[in-house]
């Protein structure tokens, strides 16, 4: 193939390239913009702080937006230490061989598998089995278990990242396994572990499914205070909202969905400071 | 009866996400053998 020629294709996939994201952004975009032209004059400090109503105008996403604050934390406090030690140990101290191989092939089914399943397992195992009913407890589990494969993937890519000669060379210092995980490979995976964590719990937040068939409630005029509470989430009103014939109420479910992008975007904000000042750390 | 048939539905799912992702990960393994 001649110069001219290779010079044209690749000319031809950038364009394609190009065109392919800018579509992507144009219909990110509009779907933005439609959902804040939609639900910009109902974002006010009331309807934050307001509890659902049947009027239209005097509801708000108090008890969702409380209760998704709750979802988050306890999930990622479930979800962390499990799904950072279980990698750990496949990837540190588990043997290579037929079970570890069939343990990592069921892993990356569980990520792959619908929201619902999860629902269904939280449903029989923590809200019937467990008897923790319909609280935000049950509801946290459930997530942490719809994440739990996503962080155990992810932490594992991280710590093959970290180079062998980070092991050895601490091992050779006389350092013990436990030592040299924990104090060398960790804080080296770490900005990776972050990263992981951030995409599971950005996936967790959006999650109607798993919380609908456990029993969250629909309507809430309460805010959670404990573990134990019963709860509603952001996504569950939004779905609410949404089904409810009168335009006032759409209207209400795109200023939630404004609330829960601004919540989502911040968490990542935070997470991404984070990581970033675990990576500075390590390189100064 | 009811509230069980919720679980032979989930059921079915999560055996037909199962042997998506078993074909998956056999087509990948192949494809890896035949590059490498």
């Amino acid at each position: 193939m001649s110069a001219w020629k290779a010079s044209r294709g690749d000319r031809l996939l950038q364009g394609a390239g190009l065109g392919v994201l800018v579509i992507a952004l144009a219909m990110l975009t509009l779907l933005l913009v439609d959902v804040v032209r939609d639900g910009a004059h109902r974002l006010t400090w009331t309807f934050l702080v307001s509890y659902p109503s049947r009027h239209p105008a005097l509801a708000g996403v108090w008890p969702a937006l409380t209760g998704t604050l709750w979802l988050l934390v306890l999930t990622a406090a479930l979800a962390l230490p499990l799904g950072v030690g279980a990698a750990l140990y496949l990837e540190e101290y588990a043997r290579q061989g037929r079970w570890s191989h069939v343990i990592e092939v069921n892993i990356a089914n569980l990520a792959g598998v619908p929201s619902i399943i999860y629902g269904l397992l939280g449903l029989g195992l923590f809200v019937r089995a467990l008897q923790m009913d319909r609280s935000l407890l049950a509801g946290a589990s459930t997530l942490a278990l719809l994440v739990l494969p996503m962080i155990i993937l992810t932490t594992r890519e991280a710590l093959r990242a970290v180079p062998s000669s980070v092991r050895e060379a601490s091992l050779a210092l006389g350092a013990t396994r436990w030592q040299t995980i924990w104090h060398q490979v960790l804080p080296q995976a770490m900005p990776g572990i972050l990263t992981g964590l951030i995409l599971s719990l950005s996936r967790a937040i959006g999650e109607t499914a798993p919380l609908v068939t456990i029993g969250a409630l629909t309507y809430v005029p309460f805010a959670p205070d404990s573990v134990w509470s019963p709860f509603t989430a952001l996504p569950i009103q939004i779905f609410n909202w949404v089904s409810r014939p009168q335009q006032d109420f759409q209207a209400n479910a795109a200023a939630a969905i404004v609330v829960l992008m601004v919540v989502l975007v911040t968490m990542n904000g935070l997470a991404i400071w984070l990581r970033d000042r675990a990576r500075r750390r390590r390189t100064t | 009866v009811g509230y069980r048939t919720i679980f032979a539905v989930g059921m079915l799912l999560f055996l037909g996400t199962f042997a998506l992702n078993v074909v998956s990960h056999w087509l990948r393994e192949r494809y890896r053998r035949m590059a490498g």
